[in-house]
């Protein structure tokens, strides 16, 4: 069980609708499924609890990244694991340690932790701990939490935090709580989606995905198959979600929207003091196309893949009467077929022979949102194979 | 003109059906036999396909797909739910009777069929029939072959 988007799913009466519906199908199978969300949430919660107790009241422990804005592509690593990254604040003045020291309080936390789980007979504890440039890795099975050391940054209050960096020897500035609340307001331009989380109340609002964030997952997902042998080139993830968040305008439908996004992103690429530039919402200081001065070919690659999309989208919204199969053929020029698959499986299975509620109008469109034409008798396939390769 | 036996309903009616399901369905009933050639497009991606129904009372409705040319499963040997003559297995045996109007069974059976036969172009599984597949809970699901 995924986390759903709250498009109709009956809405396969138009073009855009019936692309939409497939696109979404597959990644949701790259989202993190709610099992995993409550396990993982389930184990930081306890290393929050335990630094709290252990450590000082003021240590907190929270998520951001993809995993707090709900567009999470995966698994990323090669053994099928989702990366969750979270910050670890812990207050103090920059001008009273270094990052290395923070780096390490926060290390030789996790590892009292650890002990503590081990000694304590646990099984759910981390199976592994250890220091990468920017973060403390927690592993367990089937995810990591990345630990990101950070303290307040007094100038950018109240969300903004100083990182580390092991290789950098200025502290890292970021807000992600405060750009998770500005992502979050872009997905509710959407009217539908507000009214959708309002009506069902009791479902927790991580479990819903707006069109933004399908959006978001969409671009993410073309990309990392796109850039599968060049990752050093790949467009950051940060860099897609932004422009996708600047250039959508609240549209229901997912196809529509990729498009309308796609036509309008290169507008929110700007130049500033001869540099390409785009900014973080919620840290106007911070650039991320930095890279793209100094790396050229980074700004390269980002054109190619979006010129690529950009074709992918374009050719989809004209195959009116290609066939089902002629667009899955389509989509697996630049997607990963895997979801895919999935995808139009599950939506064969929605159109069974069982399903009583569909229509037919009078072009033959099956459908189970018309109310016009007769009513479809449910029926079944008679013929000595259900499987022709048997 | 062949009689039409008791609680079937009679051919001109089932003409007429089928032309007010679809406007633009070619109709002729000579000899006691109803043909119809009309065009669906089960979803609005799908290719339009046009179709022949006959049909003659105590016979069961025979529907063939004249253009374009069925395709095949890179996997597959034949074409699943086909008769050997080329006509459509549409319903089991007692789904389908002659008191029940075309309209509203064998059109959208068969437009349900050409929808099931594009995505079994897709995945070289039938899903269209009455048995339950379970969807893979997980990704990867686990190969069946």
């Amino acid at each position: 069980m995924n986390a759903l988007h709250l498009m109709p799913e009956a809405d396969t009466d138009s073009l855009e609708q019936m692309l939409s519906m497939l696109l979404d199908g597959a990644v949701e199978t790259l989202d993190v499924s709610l099992d995993l969300y409550e396990t993982a949430v389930h184990r930081y919660k306890e290393v929050g609890t335990w630094l709290g107790l252990h450590a000082s009241p003021d240590y907190t422990i929270y998520p951001q990244g993809s995993f707090l804005l709900g567009t999470v592509v995966g698994p990323q690593t090669r053994t099928g694991e989702y990366d969750i990254d979270l910050v670890c604040r812990i207050p103090l003045h920059k001008t009273s340690t270094t990052q290395e020291q923070l780096k390490q309080r926060v290390g030789n936390q996790l590892i009292a932790y650890r002990r503590w789980k081990q000694k304590q007979g646990h099984t759910d504890g981390p199976i592994s701990l250890e220091s990468r440039r920017r973060c403390w890795t927690l592993g367990y099975t089937g995810f990591h939490l990345d630990v990101l050391p950070a303290i307040p940054d007094d100038e950018h209050q109240p969300h903004g935090i100083l990182l580390t960096d092991k290789n950098l020897h200025a502290w890292q500035h970021g807000n992600p709580t405060g750009y998770a609340r500005w992502f979050s307001t872009r997905s509710e331009l959407s009217r539908a989606y507000l009214e959708k989380r309002a009506s069902i109340a009791d479902v927790p609002v991580w479990h819903i995905r707006s069109t933004l964030q399908r959006l978001v997952q969409v671009l993410k997902w073309h990309c990392m198959t796109f850039f599968a042998d060049d990752t050093d080139n790949r467009p950051p993830s940060i860099l897609l979600t932004t422009l996708a968040g600047r250039a959508y305008r609240g549209e229901d439908n997912l196809f529509t929207a990729l498009r309308n996004v796609l036509a309008a992103m290169p507008g929110f690429i700007k130049r500033r003091n001869g540099q390409w530039w785009v900014a973080n919402p919620a840290h106007e200081e911070e650039n991320f196309t930095d890279k793209w001065n100094e790396y050229p070919e980074r700004r390269q690659a980002f054109t190619t893949w979006f010129d690529e999309l950009t074709a992918t989208m374009d050719n989809l919204s004209r195959m009116h009467s290609e066939g089902l199969d002629a667009v899955y053929a389509h989509l697996t020029k630049s997607f990963d077929p895997g979801p895919l698959q999935h995808s139009f499986t599950r939506y064969a299975n929605r159109m069974k022979s069982t399903a009583t509620r569909q229509r037919m109008n009078t072009t033959g469109l099956l459908s189970t949102t018309t109310t016009t034409g007769p009513r479809r008798r449910p029926q079944t396939f008679h013929g000595q194979h259900t499987d022709a390769r048997d | 003109m062949a009689s039409t036996p008791t609680r079937a309903i009679n051919l001109a009616r089932q003409m007429a059906a089928v032309k007010a399901a679809v406007p633009t369905a070619e109709a002729t009933l000579r000899g006691g036999e109803l043909v119809c050639t009309l065009t669906l497009q089960p979803t609005p991606v799908s290719r339009r396909y046009t179709v022949r129904i006959a049909y003659r009372h105590r016979g069961n409705p025979r529907v063939n797909v004249i253009d374009p040319p069925l395709a095949m499963h890179p996997d597959a040997t034949h074409l699943p739910h086909v008769y050997a003559s080329g006509d459509l297995c549409l319903y089991l045996p007692g789904e389908w009777g002659d008191h029940m109007f075309l309209s509203q069974t064998i059109l959208p059976w068969t437009s349900a069929w050409l929808l099931h036969y594009e995505l079994w172009l897709i995945t070289g599984r039938w899903t269209g029939s009455g048995e339950e597949h379970a969807l893979p809970t997980a990704w990867p699901p686990i190969a069946d072959r």
